[in-house]
């Protein structure tokens, strides 16, 4: 009888544990904190938002507080903002002089920091390839595919990975400017500025457009502040915005206020 | 930010493309005339350095002189070609000006372009800067504008600097 309670005690114990580790790993999740150290399914694309008095000092340009979550730290006046962006200089895998311009683009500039030998930069490098376009606030991204210098990749096997429709550019010191913490690793900077609007890492291309999708309905107010006259009076662009914004907000078609209901 | 190749500086301007490249040359190598039996020159013939400089996305896979990039030109956008020619051409009358050149907007005009597009004009120059000959061919994306942004191609090809080899 007495080893009853004791089994029904015990029981008790283990199954309060259990409810309050997962409570635990519930409020861990919805604070954006992620366990897994592996990555792959990591989603880590981090927003102006995100506070910058818990960075951590000892390891300068690489924030990783956070178990799980990776990124990159960069000077900036503004606490709340994620720093401003750099022009790149490097040489193309063929072996051209480069400067790539970033700061005043006419439109977003998507720096996609890959590596040649890493297995999930493949995802990329394949999906840049084969054509895949990216448009923001109805304007086309530009993407750029940086790597490290010649000093640490081969500029034989880039050549490979690179296409026609997207530029690549080998520059280690891009790497340091941007403080990329690892790869793969992005950096979305908007148009006719120097505003990076969201970066961080993913682990294929449709997690990607998905992290890409959500900034830019979190900062569709931001984004693309810097538009031209022209693109502010555009109604296609103001109609793709606003449905985006009321997509975000979860109000339909069929919503009734929509419906004036 | 300065960009080097080549014994050729380019000063880039904030948010410009630049590139600096010299293409590769056949390993091939043919006889340089009837008379001469041993081969002396590749079969791709001397490749010389290029610069390509622009206030846009340089796309991949341009021509020495632009092409694939100039059809993709908004009307605020300008480009600049460098492209150096082989040291036979020093002294020879059409490489007779010195230095860099610097354009006057009437001489920007839409028959001077390799493939005229409506719209755009360019102007193109032939010179000897540091004992090495160039074609300096610059396309503004309207027309229309060309005296405002005759004042944008002269100030990035201002920035630009050859060094004697």
């Amino acid at each position: 009888m007495i080893e009853a309670v004791v089994i029904g005690v015990l029981c008790l114990l283990v199954f309060g544990l259990l409810r309050s580790h997962a409570e635990i790993l519930r409020a861990l999740h919805d604070l954006g904190v992620n366990l897994d150290e592996r990555g792959d399914d990591e989603q880590t694309f981090r927003l102006k938002e995100t506070p910058a008095a818990d960075l951590r000092e000892d390891r300068p340009g690489v924030r990783e507080d956070r178990p799980g979550v990776i990124e990159a730290v960069r000077p900036t006046d503004d606490p709340a903002g994620l720093g401003d962006a750099r022009d790149i200089l490097g040489e193309t895998p063929d072996g051209e002089a480069a400067a790539i311009g970033v700061i005043g683009s006419p439109q977003p500039t998507l720096l996609a920091f890959l590596s040649s030998g890493c297995v999930t930069c493949q995802d990329f490098w394949d999906a840049f390839s084969s054509g895949v376009t990216l448009e923001l606030d109805g304007r086309e991204v530009r993407v750029v595919a940086v790597t490290k210098g010649v000093d640490t990749e081969s500029p034989g096997v880039v050549a490979q990975l690179s296409g026609n429709g997207f530029t690549t550019v080998m520059s280690s010191s891009a790497y340091e400017d941007y403080g990329v913490p690892v790869s793969p690793y992005f950096v979305l900077v908007d148009a006719h500025g120097s505003t990076i609007v969201g970066e961080g890492a993913a682990g294929s291309w449709t997690q990607l457009a998905s992290l890409l999708d959500r900034a830019v309905a979190d900062r569709g107010a931001s984004l693309g502040a810097n538009r031209t006259r022209r693109e502010v009076l555009s109604g296609s662009a103001r109609q793709r915005r606003i449905d985006r914004e009321l997509d975000a907000a979860g109000i339909g078609p069929d919503h009734p206020s929509v419906r004036g209901q | 930010m300065i960009l080097r190749a080549h014994g050729i500086s380019v000063t880039v301007p904030r948010g410009w493309d630049a590139r600096i490249f010299r293409r590769a040359e056949s390993e091939v190598m043919s006889p340089s005339s009837p008379e001469t039996a041993a081969p002396s020159v590749p079969q791709s013939g001397v490749t010389t350095p290029v610069v390509h400089l622009a206030n846009f996305a340089l796309p991949e896979g341009r021509g020495d002189y632009g092409s694939g990039a100039v059809s993709s030109m908004a009307s605020r956008h300008v480009f600049v070609a460098l492209v150096e020619f082989g040291p036979e051409s020093v002294g020879s009358p059409l490489f007779a000006p010195a230095g860099l050149p610097r354009l006057r907007s009437s001489e920007l005009l839409e028959s001077v372009m390799q493939r005229p597009i409506p719209g755009m004009a360019g102007a193109q120059r032939f010179f000897t800067v540091s004992g090495r000959p160039f074609c300096s061919y610059a396309v503004v994306g309207s027309a229309a504008r060309r005296s405002t942004l005759v004042g944008v191609v002269n100030d990035a090809v201002a920035g630009i600097s050859v060094a004697r080899l």
